[in-house]
């Protein structure tokens, strides 16, 4: 039989032409307002932390996977992604070897353990932030003042994190807080998590591309806000303000960056919308009633190991007819 | 950097395409004998003279469509010969002679539909789509089918209710039945009260996509044949069989069955309602189809009438502007189309389109692991977890796969064709499918 030189696949014979990588930079490219921000407020010292953790983190993924004798895979970006997303939340005045550890807890046990891209579990960032928060909680702990580079004066209400404020000395010491500061993120903090105009702009690019689907952060942030506001209306001197809580740090960024993320997030719509409620719902009981000031990320794990079981709530296979049974 | 934007891609609008250009008479025509249904048995002994629209082959039962000669010649040889889908299959091959019998013109008594659905059945029209029936028996009222068949199978007593005749294109790229409809719209009228006695159905449906343009003569006359005309979006698969009939009937089709005949519904396209009409204005079964030729980088795109069974290296040799190296011949178009081995495959009614593409055009799947994104479960038309069958099939647990329903897949490729990863999903499903099936056969 002649057979002509032809290449020979399955159907389809054409892509839509976006790939791994692509949504990877995409969501780094998402991420940029929100190193500039920690730029903006913290100077250099949060740049340098963005640095170690991406440089630390893809050193890792390529020697790791060297090492295994898997695929190298760096160039997809999602190893410098998660350090990105680890050094947002992480205080600008954490020292640099610190960084690199959680960088390198974060690539190694909670994601390549695991079988690397897409295989994990909980969200790779977040087990580097809560490595780090386990063991070094006092470093942690310390913040350094916003200096804002031009344009603002600097916010000097308080000298801890908002969240830590309100959580340690009550609402009475955040009353007088602006919200404008809130908003800017003219707040002691994390590199990332203070800026809610920043994770807001990234995260609608985010939404705006189609990186991800609106459920997760809308019902994250919606269901975070009712929560909070019902316990506000029952008790307003022992519950702040509802609307305080989604400005105050974390809940912006962990709703459009951390929760959402590929691996460990459901992937149908009624599991998004549950994942979403339940993120919001548990950041603010363990705000409210925790021992820890932090919720939005213990939330995010925890909701991480439900997603297998929430990705079993499914839509209706089409034809599926008793008749056939 | 490239928009990321998941459309559901578009089918083209091209129903201003230029009339076919009809092909010349080929040195030999080749008929496979295989159909869905079993293989028809060969009629005629090498060297023997033929007559256009002579059946060649014939089914031992009902089923199997019988094959006709589409040109007057002699039998030159009865041998397996490459099919469409990858593999040989025993075929007649003919070879053409200088005098062609003029077309038929022995009419079809109209009046009685028995004998219309006997002429139906035993033209052996074939379709493009995979189909549980064939034709006749498809779009036939159970009356109709009871006086052929002894005992028909359930589906085939059901009554039809809705007459969907279907003006949408397969898949985007293919614009076919778009333009067919355009070009032979009084053609098609005619051929509509056929169907509608043949089926008895009490609701007739013309769907064709909200951009179709079509003349207010031919909706005010489609009206006053009693067919509703349905606008549907223009957004790939909605055309396909178990999509359509959804649509315009609001009952599922039962899958794995994909069996339309289950919600008393029938389902034919624009091309295939003319080979009919061609059928009882002649007497004779149709001896050509039309198919597009598409070579996107050259910039061909161009409807040929050819007769059937011409094959496609002839075809090819009579066009001009096509890539004088194509990397990849489609049979179909970009989503659904098989690539072939080799162009020596006989142009059969079930193709209505051939692709060409060149080494730049060509989509390379990847081994990169799925990392959960989704968008495969967001798009599936069949609302499946296709990311979750994938696995399940690469990793062989066929089993599951088939509990999570891998039988309702349509194959349709929107999974492959959004997938980040470049992942092979509709290859990863059909193999599980067919370990499934061998599994069965097995045991």
């Amino acid at each position: 039989m002649k057979r002509p030189d032809l290449y020979v696949s399955m159907s389809p014979h054409v892509h839509a032409g976006y790939s791994t990588r692509q949504i990877m930079f995409e969501t780094i490219i998402a991420t940029l307002p929100l190193i500039f921000a920690g730029w903006f407020f913290f100077g250099w010292a949060a740049l340098q932390i963005v640095i170690v953790c991406v440089v630390i983190a893809v050193i890792t993924e390529g020697v790791w996977q060297k090492a295994t004798g898997r695929p190298v895979t760096i160039a997809d970006g999602s190893a410098a992604l998660t350090g990105i997303l680890l050094a947002l939340v992480l205080s600008p005045d954490v020292p640099w070897w610190m960084a690199a550890l959680g960088a390198v807890v974060a690539i190694l046990v909670g994601k390549q353990f695991y079988g690397g891209l897409g295989q994990h579990p909980f969200n790779a960032a977040l087990v580097g932030w809560a490595f780090i928060f386990v063991s070094y909680q006092a470093a942690l702990e310390s913040f350094l003042m916003p200096e804002p580079r031009w344009w603002l004066e600097a916010g000097g209400y308080l000298e801890y994190p908002p969240l830590d404020v309100l959580k340690l000395d009550g609402i009475a010491a955040v009353a007088d807080l602006p919200w404008t500061d809130l908003i800017y993120g003219n707040v002691p903090g994390t590199i990332g998590t203070t800026s809610i105009l920043a994770a807001l702009l990234g995260g609608v690019y985010l939404v705006v591309r189609r990186i991800i689907d609106w459920y997760i952060p809308v019902c994250f942030i919606v269901a975070a806000w009712i929560f909070g506001f019902i316990f506000w209306q029952i008790d307003p001197e022992a519950y702040a303000n509802p609307t305080l809580h989604v400005l105050i740090g974390w809940i912006v960024l962990g709703a459009f960056f951390l929760a959402p993320e590929k691996g460990s997030s459901p992937v149908t719509v009624q599991a998004m919308i549950l994942y979403g409620i339940g993120c919001g719902v548990l950041t603010m009981i363990f705000r409210s009633w925790g021992t820890f000031v932090q919720g939005v990320p213990f939330a995010i794990l925890l909701m991480n190991t439900l997603t297998p079981l929430l990705d079993r709530i499914r839509p209706r296979v089409v034809g599926r007819v008793k008749e056939v049974a | 950097m490239k928009l990321l934007n998941i459309k559901q891609p578009s089918a083209a609008n091209q129903a201003s395409a230029a009339a076919p250009i009809i092909a010349p008479l080929p040195k030999q025509v080749v008929f496979p004998l295989v159909s869905p249904w079993g293989e028809a048995s060969v009629l005629v002994r090498q060297g023997e003279q033929v007559d256009a629209g002579q059946c060649i082959a014939k089914g031992d039962e009902v089923l199997v469509p019988p094959v006709y000669a589409s040109v007057s010649g002699t039998v030159k040889e009865i041998k397996t010969w490459p099919g469409q889908l990858g593999k040989d299959v025993l075929s007649i091959i003919i070879e053409t002679s200088e005098q062609q019998s003029p077309p038929g013109t022995n009419a079809i008594n109209l009046e009685d539909p028995h004998e219309v659905f006997r002429q139906v059945l035993a033209a052996g029209i074939r379709e493009v789509d995979p189909r549980p029936w064939p034709l006749a028996l498809r779009i036939s009222s159970p009356d109709l089918i009871a006086g052929v068949l002894p005992s028909p199978a359930g589906p085939l007593t059901q009554p039809i209710e809705t007459l969907i005749i279907n003006g949408m294109d397969r898949q985007p790229g293919v614009y076919i039945r778009s333009a067919t409809l355009v070009q032979q719209e009084n053609d098609l009228l005619e051929s509509i009260p056929l169907l509608q006695k043949l089926s008895s159905a009490t609701r007739s449906v013309l769907a064709v996509t909200d951009v179709q343009s079509l003349s207010g003569d031919f909706q005010q006359k489609l009206s006053a044949l009693g067919v509703e005309l349905i606008r549907c979006p223009n957004k790939y698969p909605l055309a396909l069989e178990p999509l359509i009939t959804q649509f315009v009937t609001k009952k599922e089709v039962p899958q794995p069955a994909n069996d339309t005949r289950m919600v008393g519904a029938a389902v034919l396209d624009v091309s295939v309602a003319l080979n009919i009409l061609a059928l009882v204005r002649t007497g004779k079964p149709p001896t050509e189809s039309i198919v597009q030729v598409d070579a996107p980088s050259a910039g061909v795109r161009q409807l040929v009438r050819v007769p059937i069974g011409m094959l496609l290296e002839d075809l090819v040799g009579n066009l001009s502007g096509l890539p004088a190296k194509p990397a990849k011949v489609i049979i179909g178009g970009l989503f659904l189309g098989h690539a072939q081995f080799s162009s020596a495959i006989p142009i059969s009614q079930e193709i209505d389109a051939v692709t060409f593409q060149t080494a730049d055009e060509l989509h390379r799947s990847a081994d990169e692991p799925c990392f959960n994104c989704g968008y495969c479960v967001r798009h599936c038309p069949m609302q499946l977890l296709p990311n979750e069958l994938g696995k399940y099939c690469e990793y062989g647990k066929f089993d599951d796969a088939e509990r999570n329903f891998l039988f309702h897949c349509i194959e349709c490729g929107i999974c492959a064709y959004v997938c980040p990863a470049k992942r092979p999903m509709v290859q990863l499903l059909r193999f599980g499918k067919k370990e499934l099936l061998a599994m069965r056969e097995a045991s």
